[in-house]
This record gives structure tokens, sequence and C-alpha cells, in this order.
């Protein structure tokens, strides 16, 4: 890039406005920051003609970087352009020396004759480093990705009918897509990875398809997409996500449809199959659940979707989040969906059940009793036991970082009683210190949208109250657990005789609302 | 063509654009036959017309679409199955529907990007084409008409020669040298043979064109090597500071660009050979 130490102010550009795609002649005298361009280009001399624009040219040097502000851009250069003349000396098939030579001849002034090129046309000059030399994409690394394609409907939009085969991944509704869209992915993974062999495509016809005709075609794209995803560097490429995860958008239409499948996980174990949209919000598939399974509004009310995240850990789905995303995303683990129902912080028989299995309810010596009433299917003596024991209608987070902890991750443990943090390694393994914070001692709680974390602060006897930040990934969801367990306290709280609520601490009741002076308020009232 | 006579059929033929003004060029076929097809650039317009003539006059014939495409392919032959296609274009011309008597339909491909030279080899091929195809509920109506490209080089100013000194150890040492590094389809090879040392008796000299064509990649490299020219430069014994002169035309024989990992599929190169033939 030629450079100067000179401080004389740009000249006024001469750009000649025109077709892009056709030779321009451009003046830049040199700024502060120098001429403010790089020139990159072919070392040797002469080379094969190549077109621009339907126009044959040698090889010519290009822009590779335009400084912002600088000189040449104000002048009007642009990344990629190529140049055609320095100084009124052709350049065509020149070195890069020769080039720059010319360039740094002119002193403080320059112009150049260039000609700008699209993105596209600029990568079939000057492929990218990647692919010069041998390519060394292994294409021998395979697995084996239980991708089929079942079947097939026709559907309707705008006025055109036309059919869509519909894709699955391990018996679990991906995507529809026509045929049209399958031959865009095969040239688009052709360019992408030049050098491997791609199985055939079934061919192209111009006219409808019997049904004999449309199966074996179903068969064979079923074919193609098996063998191609089997390759782990083209089943995970970005073309191939895209066409086998995002909405499908008909282009002449701009119509988003696709009805997918979804399935949810009951409380009782079984699966509940709804038809939803596959931009359906969770709201909206909640919604679709609910109707499915003929749930009273107020049963309804009890209960949400969630995500299992890990073996002990369900998160509950955020209204506006999109439900079949978070299902597909998943196809690999070996439940059937990781999308289930739940009641979002007390337990019902399954879910105590499920509790006691994983660990989660400290069982001790009731275990035996327990087992004996879980044989015998007697739920409500079961809940009984199981609601005295430790860790029942506790929600455990799996573990994470806080701010009074330098070294080591906490686990945190929402349960109706109190607030657990569970002191644990870094990698989870827990260690001896629990800190409970009684939920009365919890003056406000916060999620923090830029540190992605959960704050609350709590009173200490004697001392100043303190601020704890957790930081988990599931910010949202604790947020909401303490909305849900303050809520109840509050329940509670009214279904008390009149004597017991002056006793209790008002302070405790105001959380949900956050104002201190409301706060403040009812504590006077009280003491009054 | 169908044989069975199965409904009417019809004659296709394309007749490409600018057929007075445009160039020729010649390429062997696969069999070894010389083909003459009109040449075509980088980045040129193809345009031209499809005649539709029913073989029987006054026939009809229904059909589900007439479309026209271009293709740039490479064809390994041991691997006929798949065809590399690099650049397929493809344009519709009819929509489904009869013809009668006489039809003609233009077509245009703009700006064409023809990044390769049409070249035929030992065992690969790649070519440029235009195909034609009728959609019929049996069988489809298909005519092709290929086109050759050619690329074109700038030359080099600077262009330096090979100047080497090789031997056998108290035996021979010759210097040979070449005038360039980079030659052309119709150039001529300049040089000279110098002898530093003959203590053996050589009966005569030649310089060969050996032509190298590698198809595959990594482990799979299959080299084929032909020898397109021998030419004897040199008869009898030479002496000590004896300096013999080379003076090669190219365009005598059938050479072709060299062509460097084309796609990734083939390479084709040059080399030039000086043998010595002694007692």
């Amino acid at each position: 890039m030629a450079d100067s130490e000179e401080s004389s102010p740009p000249s006024s550009p001469d750009i000649q406005d025109g077709d892009p795609g056709k030779p321009r002649e451009v003046t830049i005298t040199k700024s502060e920051t120098g001429f403010g361009f790089n020139v990159r280009g072919q070392v040797s001399e002469g080379g094969v003609l190549k077109s621009i624009n339907g126009v044959l040219y040698a090889p010519l040097q290009h822009v590779s970087a335009v400084l912002e502000g600088g000189a040449a851009q104000r002048a009007g250069i642009r990344k990629g352009d190529r140049i055609l003349e320095v100084n009124h000396v052709n350049v065509e098939g020149a070195t890069h020396k020769q080039v720059v030579d010319l360039i740094k001849s002119g002193g403080d002034s320059l112009v150049l004759t260039v000609i700008s090129v699209p993105e596209q046309v600029a990568e079939r000059l000057e492929p990218s480093d990647d692919s010069s030399g041998p390519s060394y994409i292994d294409y021998s690394e395979r697995r084996s990705l239980p991708i089929s394609i079942p079947d097939y409907q026709t559907v309707e939009q705008g006025g055109e009918k036309f059919v869509v085969f519909n894709i699955y991944m391990a018996g679990r509704h991906l995507c529809s897509r026509r045929y049209r869209e399958f031959d865009g992915l095969h040239s688009r993974l052709k360019r992408e990875f030049p050098d491997f062999n791609f199985p055939k495509m079934p061919g192209k016809k111009l006219f409808t398809l019997s049904e004999q005709q449309l199966d074996a075609r179903r068969r064979g794209l079923e074919q193609y997409l098996e063998k191609v995803c089997a390759v782990r560097v083209i089943g995970e490429c970005d073309y191939m996500q895209e066409f086998l995860a995002a909405p499908e958008v008909d282009q002449e239409n701009n119509h988003t449809s696709s009805e997918v499948e979804l399935k949810v996980l009951l409380p009782d174990r079984s699966l509940c199959v709804v038809k939803i949209n596959r931009n359906d919000t969770a709201d909206e598939v909640f919604k679709a659940v609910v109707s499915r399974l003929n749930l009273s509004e107020a049963a309804a009310h009890c209960f949400y979707l969630f995500e299992t995240v890990e073996y002990n850990f369900d998160r509950k789905l955020q209204g506006s989040e999109f439900p079949h995303n978070i299902y597909i995303q998943n196809y690999s683990t070996a439940t059937s969906t990781c999308i289930t129902l739940r009641r979002p912080s007390t337990f019902l028989f399954w879910e105590a059940i499920d509790g006691v299995n994983k660990g989660q309810i400290k069982t001790e010596d009731k275990l035996y009793e327990l087992k004996a009433l879980q044989e015998s299917n007697k739920n409500i003596e079961y809940l009984k036991v199981a609601r005295q024991l430790e860790g029942y209608g506790e929600v455990v987070f799996p573990h994470c970082a806080c701010d009074s902890r330098k070294d080591g991750h906490v686990i945190a443990e929402i349960g109706f009683e109190c607030f657990k943090l569970h002191a644990c390694k870094n990698d989870g393994t827990p260690e001896s210190q629990i800190i409970e914070f009684q939920w009365k001692d919890v003056k406000s709680y916060d999620v923090e949208e830029e540190g992605m974390s959960f704050c609350f602060e709590y009173a200490r006897a004697g001392k100043k109250s303190r601020n704890v930040q957790i930081l988990t990934p599931y910010y949202v969801y604790m947020k909401e657990c303490f909305d849900r367990v303050f809520e109840e306290k509050e329940q509670e709280y009214a279904k008390l005789p009149e004597a017991k609520k002056q006793l209790k601490n008002l302070v405790f009741l105001n959380i949900a609302t956050k104002n201190k002076r409301d706060v403040q308020m009812s504590e006077q009232k009280l003491k009054a | 063509m169908s044989f069975f006579g199965f409904g009417p059929s019809a004659d296709i033929e394309i007749v490409l654009d600018g057929q007075d003004s445009r160039k020729t060029a010649e390429i062997k076929t696969e069999d070894g036959k010389k083909e003459k097809h009109l040449l075509y650039y980088d980045g040129e317009t193809v345009a031209g017309k499809v005649n539709v003539t029913m073989k029987k006059a006054g026939s009809k014939m229904e059909h589900q679409g007439i479309k026209i495409e271009f293709i740039g392919q490479i064809e390994l032959y041991y691997d006929r199955g798949n065809h590399h296609e690099f650049t397929s274009l493809v344009k519709e011309l009819a929509r489904p529907g009869e013809i009668t008597g006489n039809t003609s339909y233009g077509f245009e491909f703009q700006q064409v990007e023809k990044p390769y030279e049409s070249y035929t080899g030992a065992n690969v091929r790649l070519r440029y084409f235009l195909r034609v195809t009728i959609v019929k509920r049996l069988s489809d109506s298909v005519k092709e008409q290929d086109i050759i490209v050619h690329t074109l080089s700038q030359y080099p100013e600077m262009n330096s020669s090979i100047k080497m000194e090789v031997g056998i150890e108290d035996c021979l040492h010759i210097e040979f040298e070449y005038n360039k590094s980079k030659y052309h389809l119709k150039d001529v090879i300049v040089g000279k043979i110098y002898f530093l040392l003959v203590r053996i008796k050589i009966k005569h000299m030649e310089i060969q064109i050996i032509k190298r064509e590698s198809t595959g990649t990594g482990p799979n490299t299959y080299n084929e090597n032909e020898t397109i020219a021998k030419y004897e430069i040199m008869d009898g014994a030479p002496v000590r500071g004896e300096s013999i002169p080379i003076r090669l035309f190219l365009s005598g024989y059938e050479l072709t660009p060299t062509m460097r990992d084309i796609n990734k599929k083939f390479s084709v190169r040059y080399y030039l050979n000086l043998v010595l033939v002694d007692e």
C-alpha cells in the first residue's frame, strides 16, 4: 500500500457516473493517510484471459481493501475493483510489483482506470486462499444419520399446486421441501464441494408425475439425502443445515407455511402429538396441546411447556420462544422429544416418582415405604410421604458461577421453604458448604439482561443488605421460579387467620411489585 | 428419434447466431475423428434459434414442454456415469402444448461464463454444448449441439530462458538452453546444446515433446504420457566444445494449452525431453 506523511488535503473526486460494469477513470490525491487502499494480485506476468461483463481481460491486480474515510474511498474506489490502467499505463497482465511501482511513480497524484465487479465475479476471478492448492476436505469421515422421507403431500400455495416431500429425522418431522428446493440444494452443494462425487439426483420433469413416478422420486431424494448427509463435512455445512431447518419460504408468494408435528411428553409419560406451524410460539403450541388434551381452563393454568435440558433439569419455555426449533435441535437425544408438559413447581404423582428416582427428592429411610406405595398405586399416600421429604417441590438448577465465589460453582435450589446455594466444584461435584436464604430475607430480585444473570438482594441481621449475582443461562426461568414462590407464599398468607397475618412480615408480600415505597408503607401499617 | 413409431416425431435443429461471422475451430472426438464447431470465448453471449419441424407434414405432436440447456461438463472416461457439470444454464422455450409444421424458438444465454478450454484427451473430455429437450410422455426428444471454447492468454513480456548443466560424472557434461519458459501454440523453441565433456560414443540426439494427462486426485491420480513429437537434432558423435542448435516449430504438432488442475479434476502438462542415444 502506498503511504506518505504528506498532510495535503484531499482533492475533489472525479467519478464518472455510468454503468458500474464499465471501466471508469478515478483520480486520487494522497491525504494524511496516504492513498488509502491496498493492491493485491498475481506475482507473475501474463496469464489466461477471463471475461468481466462480457469483455476478456488479462489477469488484473485488484483493490483488496479500502481504508474507511480515506482518499480512495472518497474518490469512489471500492473493494474488489479491478485495475486496468495506472497513470494512463495499461497494466493488463502486469505483475504486482509493476503496478505498485507505477502507483508510486506518480507521487501525490494517482489516476486509475478501474472496473467494479460484483462479489460472485470477484470470487470467480480470485478464488479465496482456502481453495488454492490441493483441497484436503476429508470426505471419508462419515456418520449415519437417521434421515428419511417416508411420504409426500400435495399443497396449494398462491394458486399453484405442487408436491412437497416430508423430511424426517429419527422419526421427527423436520420440514417439507419440494423438488425445486432439493435441486437448488444440490447445485449449491456441488459448487461448495466441487471435488466430491455426489450421488445422482432423481431427474427433472416438466410435467406432473404419476403416483408411481412420485414415489420413485421420493425414494431417490431419500437416498440422495442419506448419502450426502452421511459425509460429516457436507451434512454439517450451512446450506444443509438451512435446508433441513429453515422455514419454507415460497419466493413467489412470500408465504411462510409448513405444518409440522411436535411430540410432547405428558406427566404420565405418554406422548401427545400436535400439529402446529413451524414458527408457532410456545404460547400457541401450549394452546394447541391444551385443546388436544381437552384440559379445563383451571387445569391448563397449572401447567406449561418445559424443555428437558439435562437429566435432572427441565426449563420452562418462555411464551415467545419457538418450541419446534428446540424440538428439532435435539434430534440426537435418545428420548423421542425434549418438550414436556409439567406443573411449574409442585409435583404430581408421576413427577414425584421421577423426582425420587432421579434423586431430587431425598428419600433416606422412606424409600422402602415409597416404593411400596408406588407399587400399589396409592398416589395420594405417596404424595403425602413425598411432600415431607427434603427436595420435594424443589427446582434444582445445573451448576453455574456466582459472584460471591471466586473459585468454584454453585448449585441453586429453589424450594418452597427456602432458597439454597449449594457450593460445588467447577465441574459440578458438590462440596460441603450450603447457604440457606429464608424467603423473608430476600428483599428484591431481578434478571440482568446485559450480564445474562440473575441477582437478588438479601437482608442480613445487623448489617447492610447484600447483592448476589448468579450467572446461570437459565436466569429467566430462575426469576419465574422466584415469582412463583412468592405468588404461592402470598396465597398461603391470604389463607391464614387475621392474627397470624399481623405477625408475618409484610415486606415479604410486596416483593413481587418491587416497589420499595409500598414496602415501607406496609411496614409502617404493621407497626401501627 | 423414435424407431418404434411412438406417435408423430419432429426434427430439432439448433442454429447459432453469427454462423457467417464467427470463426470455427476443430477438435478431436473420442474416436479420433475431427469435428468442426463454432468458436466461443469466455463471457460471450450464446444465442440462436431452435427450429422444430414435424417429419410428416400435417401431423402434430403433443409435448409437455420444450427447454434448452447450456452445459459445460467434464467427463472422466473411467467414470462414465458421473458428468461433472461446472456450468449449467437452462431456459424454457415452450410451455406444454402442441407442435404443428415448423416452429422456431429464439434463445439467448447472456455473457456465459466459460472458464475452461474445450479438451478431448485420452481419459478425460471437457466439452460445452447446447441441449434441446422436448419432453413427451413416453420418451423425450433430445438434440445436442457442441461448441468449442478457447481460452486466450496474455503473453508475458519477460520470459526467462531455461538454462541447465547436467551430466554423468567423468563421462558426459552438457549444458542446454531453451530461449523461453512459456511458449504459445504457434511458437518456436530455439535453443542449443553445448558439450562440455564427451567421453562416450553418441549415436544421435533428439528432442521430444511429452504430453502428460493427469486425471483423478490424491492417491487415485492416473498419469498418461504421450509422445507428441520426436525431432532429431543431431546425427553422429559430437566432440567437446561443439554446440548443437535447436529449432523446433510447434505449429506442426497437435498441442493444447497447459491446463492446471481444471475444476480439481484433471491437468495437462507438457515436457521437453532431450534424448541422447549411445552405441
